[in-house]
Formats: C-alpha cells, sequence, structure tokens
C-alpha cells in the first residue's frame, strides 16, 4: 500500500483528528433524522414513515431459512452511517451474521475489495478506469457497480443572503477558471448575479472541499463540466467546515451534501440551464432527475462474470434494494431509488 | 601496601575512565555519523523516488506474431490491456493475447464492416457500421481466467444511419449516448437516454442541421455538451449543444497558410482540445478558451516535423499522443509540455491506417496489423511525460485557459483530466506565509527577548522565560484551529477596527515612547524595573481605541462594509482565511522559538561589556542596543533563522487557518497554499508511483533543499558576525 514518512502519518492523524473535532471530515454524515430534505417544497411535512417514501413496487425482503457468517466492508464515510444502518438491520434478521464496517473514505474501497480483504465496497463516486484496472489485473474482470441510494450536493449560502437561485452555469462561472459550462463572463460580485443595494458590489467569498474528497471531484466533474477550480478557492477539510466558513461568511457560498444544512446557512434552488426552473432538493426531486447535483451512491461487489455471489453478500445486497432497505435510506437523509432502478439493480446482481 | 593498592586502584580506575572515554567517543561517534547518514539516506530515497520523473521517454523494441490474415476494421486494446481485439471487414472478430500472440476467433460473426470504432467515454463498447447501413454495437465482457469474449450490447438495438455517410462519432457520456452523423447534406445527431449496456435502446431525439459540402470530419466534444465539424480547408463549425434541440452554432477560421490543408483530426482525451495534423507537417493543437465576449479557437502550440504525418493517435488518459509519419517513423509527444518526446525512429511493419493501429490504455503498447496477418507490438517507454522543468516552474497555456498559468491543480475525479503541475505558486505561498509569520514574530519575540535579558529583574524574568517558552508546547494544530474557527471569522467581523489597529498601534506606540520621555522623566526613575510591565497599558488602550473608532470608520468611510472597500478602492480581494490570520497564529508558534533562543544569546553577553558601557555613561537604552545586541548578533540572528525555517516547514496552522488557496499573490488579505500544507492535503490520495506522487516527493525534496539552504545560509552568516564581534 501507500509508504508514509512517519511525521507525516502523524500530521495526517492530527489533522483527522481535529477533523472529528470539527464535526465531520467525513465526507457528507446526513443528519440521521433525515431533516435534511424536506418531503416537498414549501410543505411542512418532513416526516416521512418508514415505508411511504419508497416505491411500492419494491419487493419486500423475504428472509431466507438461514444463513450465517461474516461480511466486511471498507470504503466511502459518506454511506458510513447508511452501511452501518444496513448492518444492523440485517443482522436482526440474522442474528447468525457477523458484520464490520469501515470507512475511511471511497478510495479505500477499490484496493480492499481488489485484494479481497472485504466484501462489499461503498462508495460515494464511480471507480476511475485506473482503480478497475488495477483490479481487473488481479482477478481478470471489472468489479460490478451496484447503485444503493441517491445523494444530493447542495450550494449553500449565508442565510441572509437575498439570492434566489441558481443555474450550474452561474455556478460553474463563481466556482471555475475554465467556464466550461459556457457563461461568457466570471462572476466576481454578488451584483454579477443580479443583487442590488449592498450586495451590488460586495464580492464573493468561495468555500470547496480539498482534493481528496469525493464530493470534490464529483463537484468538479458535474457543475463545472470537467473544468477546474478557481485558485481563490478555500478548501475545507470537511463537509461540516464547509457550511461552517459559509456561515460565519455574509458573503460566502459552499456545496456539501444537503445532510449538512445548519440554520446559518440556505441551500439554493438550481437550474440545469439559464433559463429553466430552479429546482430545491426535496425527495421527490433528487429521485425523478430533477434537481442538477443528485449524485448515486454504489456499492461496489467483487463479481465474477457468470458466476453466482456468495449467498451472505448476494442476500445482503438483496436487502438493501428491497423495499426496507431503501426505507432506511430515506430515513439516513439520502434518497431511496426509483423502484425501476432498484429492480434493474437487483438484476445485475443476478446475471 | 597502601602505596600499592593505591597503585592498582588508580590503575584499575584509568582503566575504566578509558575504557567509559573510549565507549563514550564511539557513542558520540556512532551519533554524528547516524545523524549524517540519515540525512544521506533521507535525501538519496527521496531523490530515488523523484529521479524516474526526469528520465527520457523512448521507444522500445518491437515483436512480431503471425495471426490470421483479414482487412483490420479497428484493432483496439481491451480495458486491461491483456488482449487485443481485431475485427476483420469480412465480420470476423478475433482476440489475440499481447504476451504470445495466441488467437481465439469469435463464434459472434457479423456480416460484412464497412467501418468501426471504439467509442468514446467507454473503452470496452465499440460501434459497427455495417453493410445495411445500421450501426450496431459490441465490447468485450471480461471473463475470469479466460480471454474476453465478445458481447452485442444494447440488446442488438440497430442505429439506422442517414444516407452518404462520410463520418461518424459516436460517444456514451454516463447513460447518454450520441450519435453524431455527417452525411452529404448535413448533420444528423442522436441522442439516447438512459442507455445501459444490458437493456435496449429506447427511441432517441433527433436534430438534423444542415451544412455545405466540403466537410469531412464530424466530432462530438466534451460530456455530448458540443459537436465539431471540419474538412481540410480553414472553416470549422461548432455547435453548442447545451439545450439539446437548439444547437448554437459558432464558426471559426483556421487561417492556415496558403496551399496547406489539414490532413487529420485527432481530439486528445477529454475530447477537450484536437490536433490537427496539416499537410506541411505542422501539428497545431487548438482549443476553446472562454474569452470576455465569445470563445475563441487560438492555436495554442506547435509541433514541427520535417517530414509529412500520415497518423496521428491521442492516449486515452493523458494528454500525450504519438504520431507515425509518411515514412514510418514513430514519434511519442506531450500537448502540456508542447514537447515532443523522443526523435522520429523507423519500426518495420508499421502499418499507417488509423484501422490497423492501437494504443494500449496505459500506452505501454503500440499495436499495428497488417492484412497479411503480421502483428507488430512496439514497447512504449513514456511513464511521466507531463513533468518537465517548464511544467513545474513555467507558465503553461492548458486547457482551456485563456492564457499560459503557473498552476496548482492535481486531480479530478476524471481520468482524462490535465493535471497542473507547477511548483511556483506553493513556493511563492511557503515564502508568503513564512514572511508574513516573521513580520509578526520578529519585532515581538527579539524585543521581547532583549527586554527580559537586559531589564528585567531577575525575579521577573525567572517567571517570564518559562512561561514564554511553554508557549512551545502548545500543539500547532490547536492554534490552527483556533485561528481558523475562531480568529478568521473575528477579524473578518472586525475588519475596520483590525486594519485600523495595524496603522494605530505601531504609530501608539510611537506617541507614547515620544511623551514618556518628555511627561514622565520626573517619575521615570522611580518606575524603572519592577515597573515597566506597565507598558502594557498603552498598547491595551490603543487596541480598546481602534476596537471603539473601527465601527465609526466602517460606518462613515467604508459604507458599512470594509471588505468590499478594500476591493473597489485598493483592489484587493478579501479573503476570510488570510495570510494576516496565518501570520498572527504561526508568529505565535515561532515566537517562542526566536524568543528564547536570541534571550540567551542576548543574556549571555558578558556583563563586564555592559558594566564598561554603562560605567562609560551610556544609558542603559545605548548599552543593550548598541552594546549588547550587536555582540549578541550572531545568536538573535540564527534564531530569525531557525523561526524562518520552522514557519517554512510549519504544516498544520497554514493547512486549517487558510483555504489551501495556490494563488501568487502579495495580498495580505488573501491566503496562500504552502508546500508542506500541499503534501499532507494530497499524499493520501496519490495512486503510488504515479506523476502525482513523485511530484509530491519532489515537493519533500524542495522543502527539504529549501531549509538546507537557508539553514547554511544562517551559519556562514552567523560564523561572519560572530568573528566579527567574538573578539570583544
Amino acid at each position: 500500500m501507500r509508504r508514509f514518512d512517519g511525521a507525516l502519518a502523524v500530521k495526517v492523524s492530527a489533522l483527522w483528528l481535529v477533523c472529528v473535532l470539527l464535526g465531520g471530515c467525513e465526507e457528507t454524515l446526513p443528519a440521521r433524522d433525515g431533516s435534511g430534505l424536506p418531503g416537498a417544497a414549501g410543505t411542512a411535512d418532513v416526516r416521512p414513515g418508514p415505508v411511504a417514501t419508497e416505491d411500492a413496487s419494491l419487493p419486500m425482503y423475504l428472509p431466507q431459512a438461514s444463513i450465517a457468517g461474516q461480511l466486511t466492508s471498507a470504503g466511502s464515510d459518506t454511506l458510513a452511517n447508511l452501511m452501518t444502518l444496513w448492518a444492523e438491520a440485517f443482522q436482526a434478521r440474522y442474528p447468525g451474521v457477523a458484520m464490520q464496517v469501515q470507512a475511511a473514505g471511497s478510495s479505500t474501497a477499490p484496493p480492499a475489495l481488489s485484494e479481497g480483504a472485504v466484501d462489499l465496497g461503498p462508495m460515494s463516486r464511480r471507480m476511475k478506469d485506473n482503480e478497475v484496472e488495477a483490479f481487473r489485473r488481479r482477478h481478470g474482470y471489472a468489479p460490478l457497480p451496484v447503485r444503493v441510494a441517491i445523494d444530493a450536493l447542495a450550494i449553500y449560502v449565508h442565510k441572509d443572503n437575498p439570492l434566489a437561485a441558481l443555474s450550474l452555469q452561474d455556478i460553474d462561472a463563481i466556482y471555475s477558471n475554465t467556464r466550461r459550462c459556457g457563461r461568457a463572463k466570471p462572476v466576481r460580485y454578488w451584483g454579477d448575479l443580479g443583487l442590488a443595494g449592498s450586495w451590488h458590489r460586495r464580492p464573493i467569498q468561495r468555500f470547496g472541499r480539498n482534493s481528496v474528497s469525493g464530493t470534490y471531484g464529483y463537484f468538479k466533474s458535474v457543475a463545472l463540466c470537467g473544468g477546474d477550480v478557481r485558485d481563490r478557492v478555500n478548501e475545507q477539510p470537511g463537509s461540516a467546515s464547509v457550511v461552517q466558513g459559509v456561515a460565519s461568511a455574509l458573503n460566502g457560498i459552499g456545496y456539501s451534501g444537503i445532510g449538512f444544512q445548519t440554520s446559518g446557512v440556505r441551500a439554493l434552488p438550481l437550474a440545469a440551464l439559464p433559463g429553466s426552473r430552479p429546482v430545491l432538493a426535496t425527495r421527490e426531486t433528487v429521485a425523478n432527475g430533477d434537481y442538477p447535483l443528485a449524485r448515486p451512491l454504489y456499492i461496489y461487489l467483487n463479481k465474477a462474470p457468470g458466476k453466482a455471489l456468495s449467498p451472505l453478500t448476494l442476500e445482503f445486497m438483496r436487502f438493501v434494494l428491497s423495499r426496507e432497505g431503501q426505507a432506511v435510506v430515506a430515513r439516513d437523509g439520502f434518497v431511496s431509488l426509483p423502484g425501476a432502478r432498484a429492480r434493474r439493480e437487483r438484476a445485475r446482481l443476478e446475471s | 601496601m597502601s602505596g600499592t593498592r593505591h597503585r592498582a586502584l588508580a590503575a584499575g580506575l584509568s582503566a575504566r575512565r578509558r575504557w567509559v572515554d573510549r565507549m563514550t567517543r564511539h557513542l558520540v561517534t556512532l551519533g554524528g555519523v547516524g545523524v549524517v547518514g540519515s540525512v544521506v539516506v533521507l535525501f538519496g530515497y527521496l531523490l530515488s523516488v523523484v529521479w524516474p520523473l526526469f528520465e527520457p521517454a523512448s521507444i522500445g523494441a518491437a515483436q512480431q506474431f503471425q495471426v490470421s490474415a483479414g482487412t483490420s476494421r479497428m484493432l483496439a486494446f481491451d480495458g486491461s490491456g491483456e488482449h487485443l481485439v481485431r475485427i476483420t471487414a469480412a465480420g470476423s472478430i478475433d482476440t489475440i493475447r499481447v504476451s504470445d500472440g495466441a488467437q481465439q476467433r469469435s463464434d459472434v460473426r457479423l456480416d460484412q464492416v464497412l467501418g468501426a470504432q471504439p467509442v468514446a467515454g467507454d473503452a470496452s463498447l465499440f460501434a459497427l457500421r455495417q453493410a445495411d447501413n445500421r450501426v450496431r454495437f459490441g465490447g468485450l465482457e471480461d471473463r475470469a481466467g479466460a480471454a474476453p469474449r465478445w458481447r452485442s450490447r444494447f440488446r442488438d438495438a440497430a442505429v439506422p444511419l442517414a444516407p452518404g455517410l462520410l463520418d461518424l462519432d459516436v460517444a456514451l457520456e454516463g447513460d447518454e449516448l450520441f450519435v453524431a452523423q455527417l452525411h452529404a447534406a448535413g448533420l444528423r445527431l442522436l441522442r439516447y437516454r438512459g442507455a445501459e449496456a444490458r437493456f435496449p435502446l429506447e427511441a432517441p431525439e433527433q436534430v438534423a442541421i444542415a451544412l455545405a459540402p466540403g466537410k469531412t470530419w464530424v466530432r462530438l466534444g466534451p460530456r455530448g455538451r458540443s459537436l465539431w465539424v471540419l474538412g481540410p480547408d480553414s472553416a470549422v463549425t461548432h455547435f453548442d449543444l447545451g439545450r439539446f434541440g437548439q444547437p448554437v452554432r459558432q464558426d471559426f477560421d483556421l487561417a492556415l497558410p496558403a496551399g496547406v490543408s489539414l490532413q487529420a483530426v485527432e481530439f486528445l482525451s477529454g475530447r477537450a482540445s484536437m490536433l490537427l495534423a496539416r499537410s506541411d507537417g505542422v501539428i497545431e493543437q487548438r482549443f476553446l478558451q472562454p474569452g470576455p465576449s465569445r470563445a475563441r479557437l487560438a492555436r495554442v502550440r506547435q509541433f514541427r516535423s520535417d517530414t509529412p504525418l500520415a497518423t496521428l493517435i491521442s492516449e486515452s488518459r493523458r494528454k500525450g499522443f504519438l504520431a507515425i509519419d509518411a515514412q514510418g517513423g514513430l514519434r511519442l509527444g506531450h500537448a502540456t509540455t508542447g514537447q515532443w518526446l523522443t526523435d522520429p525512429r523507423q519500426v518495420a511493419g508499421l502499418a499507417t491506417r488509423r484501422e490497423a493501429l492501437a494504443l494500449s490504455p496505459r500506452a505501454g503498447y503500440l499495436a499495428s496489423i497488417e492484412p497479411g496477418g503480421r502483428l507488430t507490438l512496439v514497447a512504449l517507454h513514456n511513464r511521466h511525460p507531463e513533468v518537465s522543468f517548464d511544467a513545474l516552474w513555467a507558465a503553461i497555456w492548458y486547457e482551456g485557459y485563456p492564457e499560459p498559468v503557473q498552476s496548482w491543480q492535481s486531480s479530478a475525479a476524471d481520468d482524462d483530466f490535465e493535471p497542473k503541475l507547477s511548483l511556483a505558486p506553493l513556493m511563492f505561498g511557503t515564502l508568503k506565509a513564512a514572511l508574513f509569520a516573521m513580520c509578526f514574530a520578529v519585532p515581538i519575540a527579539v524585543m521581547g527577548a532583549l527586554y527580559t535579558a537586559c531589564f528585567m529583574s531577575a525575579a521577573q524574568r525567572a517567571v517570564v522565560k518559562p512561561a514564554i517558552e511553554v508557549m512551545a508546547a502548545l500543539p500547532t494544530v490547536v492554534l490552527g484551529f483556533v485561528a481558523g474557527i475562531w480568529l478568521a471569522p473575528v477579524v473578518e467581523q472586525n475588519l475596520s477596527s483590525v486594519l485600523s489597529l495595524l496603522v494605530l498601534l505601531p504609530l501608539g506606540l510611537g506617541l507614547c515612547a515620544v511623551a514618556w520621555q518628555w511627561l514622565a522623566s520626573p517619575w521615570a526613575n522611580a518606575l524603572r524595573g519592577s515597573y515597566g510591565l506597565l507598558t502594557i497599558a498603552p498598547i491595551a488602550l490603543i487596541a480598546a481605541g481602534a476596537f471603539t473608532l473601527g465601527p465609526v470608520l466602517e460606518r462613515s468611510l467604508f459604507a458599512g462594509n470594509s471588505a468590499a472597500w478594500l476591493e473597489n478602492w485598493l483592489g484587493l480581494e478579501f479573503d476570510q482565511r488570510n495570510a494576516l490570520v496565518v501570520g498572527v497564529a504561526m508568529g505565535f508558534a515561532i515566537i517562542p522559538v526566536i524568543y528564547s533562543i536570541a534571550e540567551d544569546a542576548i543574556y549571555g553577553v558578558p556583563a563586564h561589556l555592559a558594566n564598561g558601557a554603562l560605567a562609560l555613561g551610556a544609558s542603559q537604552w545605548q548599552t543593550a542596543l548598541q552594546v549588547i545586541l550587536p555582540t549578541a548578533s550572531p545568536g538573535v540572528f540564527s534564531a530569525v533563522i531557525i523561526g524562518f525555517g520552522r514557519a517554512a516547514g510549519e504544516t498544520m496552522i497554514v493547512l486549517m487557518a487558510t483555504g489551501n488557496t495556490p494563488i501568487m499573490d502579495w495580498n495580505l488579505f488573501e491566503g496562500m497554499r504552502t508546500l508542506a500544507a500541499n503534501i499532507a492535503v494530497e499524499l493520501p490520495e496519490a495512486e503510488v508511483d504515479s506523476s502525482h506522487y513523485r511530484v509530491l516527493f519532489l515537493i519533500a525534496l524542495v522543502l527539504f533543499l529549501l531549509t538546507f539552504a537557508f539553514n547554511s545560509l544562517a551559519e556562514v552568516i552567523r560564523s561572519r558576525l560572530r568573528a566579527r564581534y567574538g573578539n570583544l
């Protein structure tokens, strides 16, 4: 694996410690009560019942006679809570199953899966070609990605900021120096986005994640149309500190998982194209793809083509993609998969 | 008797003493050699990791195998680079193992194949154009322990093509499949949403655009958001597909020299920039640059060669490319650095048709196949083409940028990302952070040391010195944490007060000193010594004054917004995580270091020098400034340099209190990214032995050399000063 200079390792672990103190270096650990996502724009109904939000067409989970053994997982910290909740619910059905969940970051999943150290590799982004290739070199086939939930990336501004909405093109013009999404002029002041009064000449202060994070990569790839981040974006070690930075700066803007919203910031409705209708991140808009910064979360599996998965792994994945499993997703602040998508993913498990 | 015993004892004692002496000497020597040795080993290790970055690229030996004959319509590597797939005009599909040339023919037999090409965006998906003027898709499916198997994709979906097809480009972006067709009368573009290899294609959206004839190539841009149409002449047409149904057309003029035409068009990985091979042997790189009003397509760089080019192949994951000239000469180039990496090399049996050539995923092999079935594999050694001296230090014109810049941005989630690996902004940030910290720390620490050593009573010194030294025990993580979470927002919210403090404090202290001379001289003698600490009072008063004045100033002068005022009137961008905050926080970290060494040096000046000066009638202040400080200057100087070295290597404070913004700007109100913080942020994600990983080690080496140079410089100056003042 990687070799570290000892002192560096100490510093990195110290950084980690501080991040934990800060309230989460973890990519996106959403609020457990699921309050991050309102049920619908403007309605007060934010407390869905446990089974109410999933597609009723999803099959209920049918427990098998008896399964026992050990199941291990290593990967994304975005998915850390979710994996633990799934593991708990799964173990409640099969007391003979022992589960072990490690969540250091998405990029720990590919090597662990490739070495055969784990059965499940949760990731908040797709594997890069290099990672797939390393796996393929060892096993002769590519790992199988299974979508298990949907997360929404929100754009936050200070709670007193009067801005109504943004388009992805505006976000690109604020954050990038390449402007690949096509807006002609860069955006430096809030006035460039149409705000008047004291906001007109107020400079924009940008917050973002550092390059280790999967969220950073996703943001560059989708919101910046694959372009580059401006040099003047403040890199924060954790999602919570991005939100905290925005809350402490009147002229601030930042991106983070929707689950990190606090009372000091406001998540903006986003329009996919300039002029199209801005959409707030809600369960409905994220699930049906209207919200432009919705991203799938994956569990990667080591499945040889044409061979069946191990019964334990298969059973766990079937549980994850069942109505009960997707109820856990909703409870944890993410958005559950639409029924048709979940059925497609189940079909891939058995192909 | 007692004499002999004594002698024996003495002999025994001295033997023991000699043994202890010898052991101590060995131990000390061992320690010294160990220190030097470990530094050398560290240096050697860093160098060994960094060295491959600067190894030149080369074209290695060619291997040849014989496989069955057939006119190749497409030759491609599979995702792992272990197998080649060849599709022949007759419709047979062969997989060939790269290691030994073993061939396996697929059971699947297609009808006649007119053309075949890899689908951009998915390395294992291929589009086949067949005699019925339809495109079908297929791909290689991995099998554990066996050659990959050909499988039809999208459940045998057949996409009908326009009649009179001239060129075709197919791309899969996420789950959107784009099929762009250039035909005699114009363009036809199809988009299939929700495309997944195992499921049939749904009904497409379609756009038809009429175009004047004379075009040869159609290429999809990145993410299916744009479309390029080119011909042999200078006219280039670009369509923005941001709204799929309403393409926005923009025309460009390549301004080719008279009599020169285009011979080949190849997009670099990521399809953001294109390589245009001209008939006069020049390859141009061009890409869209955001302009003030409209995008431009400027000629960014040129690669010249003596013989006209036959074929261009771009690498799939880097910005490199491979050119084969009309005489079969093979050559490697790289777009970011704008250099040919090798000279042309003749390789026997090399095809020049694009459909008979393939480059492996990591660009380690070039494969070429002849109709007779002779397969040639050329090994390419080109591990770190993106790193060169220019790429590390000079301004580079990166894809999509309006101008050449020195920039650090090393990673992205996309495989086709062009890494920006300039060390200049990191070096700049390191010096900026260290200098601002020194501006804050040196006056306080050195003055403090002078005051403690020369003016304080022994009882006060016994309390004050250890107290300041204890500050050094404060972990820098905690300092950075406090600076980032508490100090930065406080400074931002009270910006006008902090600004007035910066102005008022030196001014006010000067005024106080004058006033003290003038007003308090009658009491001065009485207050000297133990009451000297009272000078803290004016500082507190000035600070309180500044914080009262600040809001008033902000309302009256800065229209209630000092940050905007700074930006609009002084042209200084204001950032919450800025050099001011870092300077103060890092200043705190290095004050104890400088203070402690400087104080020791000043306190160590022989008392007879000070006593002599005082006896000759010099005041205490004159003695301190003109006798003691110069004598102690070697020690004070080394304290300052050690403080600087500490600041340059400091990681956690910068990491946490700045935004780690790799900018090159001395502005006090913006942040920086330092060498050390950069290593801490990026090493955990760097793939071992990748260019990024080695460049991070290069940064470590640079940091090592930087501190080494500074310490050596300090040592030289110190010994000079010591020689000068040592005889006092």
